[in-house]
């Protein structure tokens, strides 16, 4: 952990779910396709060019993931709100995993949606 | 959260250029207002007779719509040539169905094939060509068409490729040259002639929601296609104002504006089919289709109690069935399924008595291969904004159907054994007041026309929603065109015109006014607590008066105090004060049914409700009017006449 910082400042309090979508500012190359797509205008291009886009609005996504699918460098992923992820259970041993959870195991199923 | 650009730093300004009340005046024969599946389907066929066509909708249209994330099956598509039923029977079996069985049924239902090849023209490939289902009972090894639900009666066919339907429509609107798109344009108003409501619409205005532009369309014939509030009616009851949109089904973007803007112009709407409940839940559900319902979606998905134990399951008409193929055919006696599918039956007494151990677990795993990727890959794969938000989301996140079962919610015991309710996305196990009424929408004759000349409606603003909303677009597209061919053209209204460019931009206006300090989220809310309070579970005259009184006192105070600080909120305001006119409507049809009561009509006519300078205004009509003078006695003769310059080939 980075030292605490000693600024604080006077900000509107945070919505929630706070990160409906994130952007991985890494992978993205600021090419706004993701903006494109997006009904809700939950995400809005950045004023300055070149940047990633702003998700501005993420109380008001959709969860189309129409931005996962625009994006040509994979760089968006979605999280569903802490009382949106449920449970599944391995049938072979038996385990139970939560969506997102603290022990969620690996991808291991890979096939493409259908069309 | 601590990364992001606004932590302890100016605001970013807004990335596109402000341009409010800057004035965009466009002329077009047909104006389509919403550029869904029905409205896409609708500015295409209007403009292959010839006409021009500006097609108008307030997001992308290669997203926008409920279908604009996908649509997974298609159906009603009775016309089908392998269907069972003929769609003349399909019109008899409907009556005890849950939809309106009506002209307008019959309109989608005959045209749905057509539609179907129309869309397999444009480029949706539905059909299995890579023989991934080869063998399979839902697939026609001829035709190497998928159906779902039903494989004896073969009326629903499941949309390989549905995902990409909005993008394919999107194509061909733009390759048409008769057709201008407006995207991101959101239509605020109707024009009238001599700019009174009841006479003829003769146009509309729009505002841009990243400019904050300002449109005004001249048109001969407006159809609107903005799906009405019937799949998000409870938004009028609850909201939420954060997390408010993955609980919902349909489009968030479906406000009710073209129901409210129609109310505004004097269309009648129909209070006859109030389904007593919605199937959406708003805020407080599940994902849509990621909870395993199996009455629908993960139709067939055996489900198993927390200790394993299987549930049996019964057919349509609740006849225990044994087999696991039994699952997707209609029970015995049953002639066709429809909505009255086989369910695992969860006997209530079980569950409460602990016998059952909840949760339930749907386990895809233990289907056969085919029925396991006719669910997780086909439908959920292209299903309505479930491709990434539950295929894609729940595979990274560990799932995987061939191996773990998904947990159902916890639901109230009844709440199982409900067909096409509750399932759908997990009553939250809690009080249920924002089960809300949800209206039928606009009337439309054989024309798809409304009581107010020149309006038309078609996809689920008026009772036909779905894949097969494109029936009914592309029918009203064709008809709107051949009025348009033979109506002259009305100069617009510029005192209407003036009034609602006022109205528009009073929001930002009052920027720096220290009394505007209302949201557009506080705004909705009041709207919510006027419609539980009045309009809820116990209504009474009184109440529904009380209601109308209250809306119009918020709309004199708050809604006057109402900010917003770029063309995002004023959309959003705007939005909701559509939303007030649909709290209205609904008051109004409830006062209407009282005021008929007290005239003592006959329960076999027809009610039909309109505003006419805040005049509720009641026509009564016999039943089934479609079939009655002056229209023929059957449903094809009708069909066939409203559609005979059409396959004339007459162009202008």
């Amino acid at each position: 952990m980075s030292e605490i910082s000693k600024k604080a400042y006077l900000v509107p309090n945070a919505v929630a779910p706070g990160q409906t979508v994130t952007i991985d500012p890494d992978k993205c190359i600021g090419c706004n396709a993701c903006t494109k797509k997006c009904r809700m205008q939950t995400i809005m291009p950045n004023p300055e060019k070149g940047k990633p886009p702003v998700v501005i609005y993420p109380d008001e996504c959709w969860f189309c993931g129409l931005c996962v699918e625009s994006c040509p460098k994979g760089a968006i992923a979605l999280h569903y709100p802490i009382n949106q992820r449920l449970f599944f259970k391995r049938k072979t041993t038996g385990e139970v995993f939560r969506i997102d959870g603290p022990d969620a195991p690996p991808q291991s199923y890979f096939e493409p949606p259908i069309g | 959260m601590t990364s992001d650009l606004n932590y302890g730093s100016v605001p970013p300004e807004w990335p596109f250029e402000i341009r409010y009340g800057h004035e965009n005046r466009v002329e077009t024969d047909v104006l389509v207002i919403g550029a869904g599946v029905a409205g896409s389907m609708a500015g295409l066929i209007a403009a292959r007779r010839g006409v021009r066509v500006a097609v108008v909708d307030k997001a992308p249209i290669d997203v926008s719509g409920s279908g604009g994330a996908g649509l997974d099956h298609y159906g009603g598509c009775i016309s089908n040539p392998d269907c069972a039923v003929t769609p003349e029977e399909y019109m008899e079996l409907a009556k005890n169905g849950p939809f309106p069985a009506d002209h307008r049924m019959y309109i989608n239902i005959k045209g749905a094939w057509d539609n179907l090849l129309e869309l397999e023209r444009l480029g949706l490939k539905f059909r299995d060509e890579d023989d991934e289902f080869a063998g399979a009972p839902f697939r026609d090894d001829k035709t190497k068409i998928l159906y779902a639900y039903d494989y004896k009666t073969k009326d629903t066919i499941r949309l390989r490729g549905g995902h990409h339907i909005k993008k394919i429509m999107r194509q061909a609107l733009a390759k048409e040259e008769n057709v201008t798109l407006f995207e991101r344009v959101m239509i605020t108003r109707l024009l009238t002639e001599g700019g009174r409501p009841g006479t003829r619409v003769i146009g509309a205005t729009g505002l841009h929601e990243e400019t904050g532009e300002f449109y005004v369309f001249s048109a001969k014939a407006v159809i609107i296609c903005t799906a009405g509030v019937s799949m998000q009616g409870t938004s009028t009851w609850t909201f939420n104002s954060e997390m408010f949109a993955n609980g919902y089904r349909s489009d968030p973007r479906n406000t009710g504006d073209g129901i409210a803007m129609a109310w505004e112009a004097g269309a009648e709407m129909n209070s006859e089919h109030q389904f007593g409940q919605a199937l959406n839940v708003g805020p407080f559900g599940w994902p849509w289709y990621g909870i395993g319902n199996p009455d629908n979606t993960w139709h067939g998905c055996t489900i198993v109690d927390n200790k394993g134990k299987e549930v049996p399951w019964v057919d349509g008409l609740d006849q225990p069935i044994s087999t696991l193929e039994e699952r997707w055919l209609p029970g015995k006696g049953q002639v066709y399924m429809g909505y009255m599918r086989p369910i695992p039956y969860f006997d209530p007494k079980l569950i409460e008595s602990g016998e059952y151990e909840l949760p339930f677990w749907a386990d895809l795993s233990s289907l056969p291969e085919h029925e396991r990727r006719g669910i997780w890959g086909l439908m959920v794969g292209n299903e309505g904004r479930t491709r990434f938000a539950i295929y894609d989301y729940y595979n990274k996140a560990g799932f995987n159907p061939e191996t773990d079962m998904l947990q159902c919610p916890v639901m109230t015991p009844e709440s199982f054994t409900y067909r096409r309710k509750d399932w759908f996305q997990g009553e939250p196990n809690m009080a249920r007041f924002w089960k809300a009424d949800t209206l039928a929408g606009m009337s439309t004759d054989w024309n798809q026309m409304t009581n107010v000349p020149g309006l038309f409606a078609a996809g689920s603003e008026s009772n036909q929603g779905g894949a097969a909303a494109g029936s009914s677009g592309a029918y009203a597209g064709n008809r709107a065109a051949e009025y348009a061919m033979e109506t002259p053209r009305v100069p617009l209204d510029e005192a209407q015109i003036a009034a609602e460019k006022e109205r528009v931009y009073a929001p930002v206006r009052r920027m720096g006014d220290r009394d505007a300090r209302i949201s557009w989220k506080e705004l909705w809310m009041g709207l919510n607590r006027v419609m539980q309070q009045d309009c809820g579970e116990f209504r009474t005259e009184a109440t529904l008066r009380h209601g109308l009184m209250w809306l119009q006192s918020i709309r004199e105070k708050e809604m006057q105090m109402t900010f917003a600080r770029n063309p995002h909120e004023l959309a959003r305001v705007l939005e909701v004060e559509s939303r007030y006119t649909v709290g209205e409507i609904y008051l109004h049809l409830g006062l209407a049914n009282y005021e008929r009561e007290k005239m003592g009509v006959p329960e076999d006519k027809m009610m039909y409700t309109k505003l006419i300078n805040g005049r509720r205004v009641l026509t009564f009509k016999d039943r089934e009017w479609w079939l009655k003078p002056p229209y023929a006695p059957t449903y094809l003769e009708n069909y066939m006449k409203s559609r005979d310059k059409e396959l004339q080939g007459r162009r202008v």
